[in-house]
């Protein structure tokens, strides 16, 4: 079974859902981007265009053992296991705001039920704060600029490693390899590199929309504080 | 339908925003397309490589002629095609969403607004919008700028499914034939290569295709009834429409003879002109 259907990511979603209540409308255009461009295809396209590429990668050689060494010598780390590993990594800051989100829900519960301890309408009280939008000020402001930085940095992060592994976005047809067992420079052919240069590019391309939304946002966010703080600014 | 629940989900909040055809489209989409891409495609494109063979014992020469011959596999063209054609739809469920929350937040204003007292619901009222969009009943109309957005949506939607049916004609044209003939490095001269399972792959291919045509056709069939309901509504409000003289420039105003022209000036002013929209109200 591939490794990123048994990963889940219908949990992972559902988990983002309800930290995204409490972002901004470029929050959950970016949660959709995310699943839509990039999980789905992942999932549904790229995992069989990668799913043969030990198999199907041949060296012009006899020599046993040569085409294993040839092929961990040229991909060290899939593609497909590097997207997850970026699909992942880009979830987790929204998690922050959660976990800053579920905080405050129980400060706040906390303080009602010793408020109030012995009123009636407590449990309406207990439902509209569970179900409550936060607005986004103070340390909620700060968390969820934090997110958005930690999400750009490793979005460009896993980005530029996918670059400097394998030497730009493109698959190259032919390599040339010449590690121990192989007896002389072997060449060595990969499956489908033309589909994978197209998927490369396709999930390149995805990746730096998100980033433009996220920075997008950050400027939003920005602004949106700097209106508040110092109304008399936007004010003629 | 796992991986394309998301997409489904999605949609189907579209639906409810949608004309009936744009529902009839959505439902082609999701059984002839996705669900034959899923449990019938799939299958039959799994050996593709593995049992595309050449008449040569040259290593390498297998991999790079089936690249030649399939820079994408159908299976792949058809999710990108399926996912770029939901797109426009998605950018509409935005605009709806949005219209939706600035509507809602009018509401509320309105409804405070109430609770003052008469004077200043006078004054706050000329200053206020009204939701434009939102009927009686609750439910949004597609009129004005919405109808714009689903309009812009269909043509979007048309051109990307032409695109993509052009495009698979240029890349592998509309059958596989049986034998595939490839000179390239590191093959030593012309090989012939055979496909696997290519009346199969056929017979998918236009399924596939007329799937596709139905879409377009109905996509064209919508837009075109949009039209027809557009000038059928323009044509019915000038009919009722009442011409009354406009109220003259001061410079151009004579006094009124008598007390009846002045009341009827004042009553043509009181009916007003008709509610000023750019591109009408469909009523859907």
């Amino acid at each position: 079974m591939p490794l990123t259907s048994s990963m889940s990511w219908p949990a992972l979603y559902t988990q983002l859902v309800g930290a995204n209540r409490h972002a901004t409308s470029l929050g959950k255009i970016w949660l959709s981007v995310l699943f839509i461009f990039r999980v789905m295809v992942l999932v549904v396209a790229a995992e069989s265009v990668w799913g043969d590429e030990q198999s199907d990668f041949t060296c012009n050689t006899l020599q046993p053992g040569c085409e294993n060494v040839c092929y961990d010598q040229f991909f060290p780390v899939s593609h497909i296991r590097l997207w997850c590993l970026q699909l992942v990594f880009v979830s987790t800051p929204t998690l922050l705001v959660a976990m800053y989100v579920a905080y405050r829900n129980h400060r706040d519960k906390r303080k009602l039920l010793q408020v109030c301890a012995f009123a009636k309408g407590q449990d309406e009280e207990l439902e509209t704060l569970k179900k409550r939008r936060l607005p986004i000020a103070g340390a909620l402001w700060w968390t969820y600029a934090c997110s958005l930085v930690f999400r750009l940095l490793f979005e460009a992060g896993f980005m530029y490693a996918l670059y400097v592994v394998y030497d730009g976005f493109q698959m190259p047809r032919l390599v040339q390899c010449d590690q121990w067992p192989c007896p002389n420079l072997v060449d060595c052919f990969i499956s489908r590199p033309t589909e994978k240069t197209i998927f490369t590019v396709f999930m390149a391309t995805t990746s730096s929309i998100c980033m433009v939304l996220n920075v997008a946002e950050l400027v939003y966010l920005v602004i949106k504080a700097f209106t508040r703080d110092f109304p008399w600014v936007t004010q003629n | 339908m796992g991986e394309w629940d998301l997409l489904g989900h999605l949609l189907d909040k579209v639906q409810s925003h949608s004309t009936v055809i744009g529902k009839v489209w959505l439902t082609v989409l999701f059984i002839f397309r996705i669900m034959v891409l899923q449990t019938g495609a799939e299958k039959v494109w799994g050996d593709e490589q593995s049992d595309f063979v050449c008449n040569t014992q040259q290593p390498g020469c297998e991999n790079v002629c089936y690249d030649l011959a399939f820079p994408i596999s159908h299976v792949r063209f058809w999710i990108l095609q399926i996912i770029a054609i939901a797109t426009p739809q998605l950018l509409y469920l935005g605009h709806v969403l949005h219209v939706i929350h600035v509507e809602k937040k009018m509401k509320e204003r309105m409804k405070k607004q109430e609770e003052l007292d008469d004077q200043t619901n006078l004054l706050l009222k000329r200053a206020y919008k009204v939701p434009k969009y939102t009927k009686s009943s609750g439910e949004i109309s597609i009129r004005g700028r919405l109808l714009r957005s689903y309009v812009l949506h269909l043509l979007a939607k048309i051109a990307l499914e032409i695109l993509f049916i052009v495009g698979q004609y240029l890349l592998y044209g509309f059958s596989l034939q049986t034998r595939y003939v490839c000179t390239r490095f590191p093959c030593p001269h012309k090989v012939d290569c055979f496909l696997s399972r290519p009346t199969e792959k056929s017979v998918i291919i236009w399924f596939m295709l007329v799937a596709a045509c139905v879409s377009l056709v109905l996509s064209l069939v919508e837009l075109f009834y949009l039209c027809v309901k557009a000038v059928k509504e323009c044509m019915a409000r000038r009919q009722d429409y009442t011409v009354t003289p406009v109220t003259p420039p001061p410079s151009e105003r004579k006094a009124f003879k008598n007390r009846d022209e002045m009341i009827q000036n004042y009553v043509n002013l009181e009916n007003g002109s008709p509610e000023n929209n750019n591109m009408g109200e469909i009523h859907i």
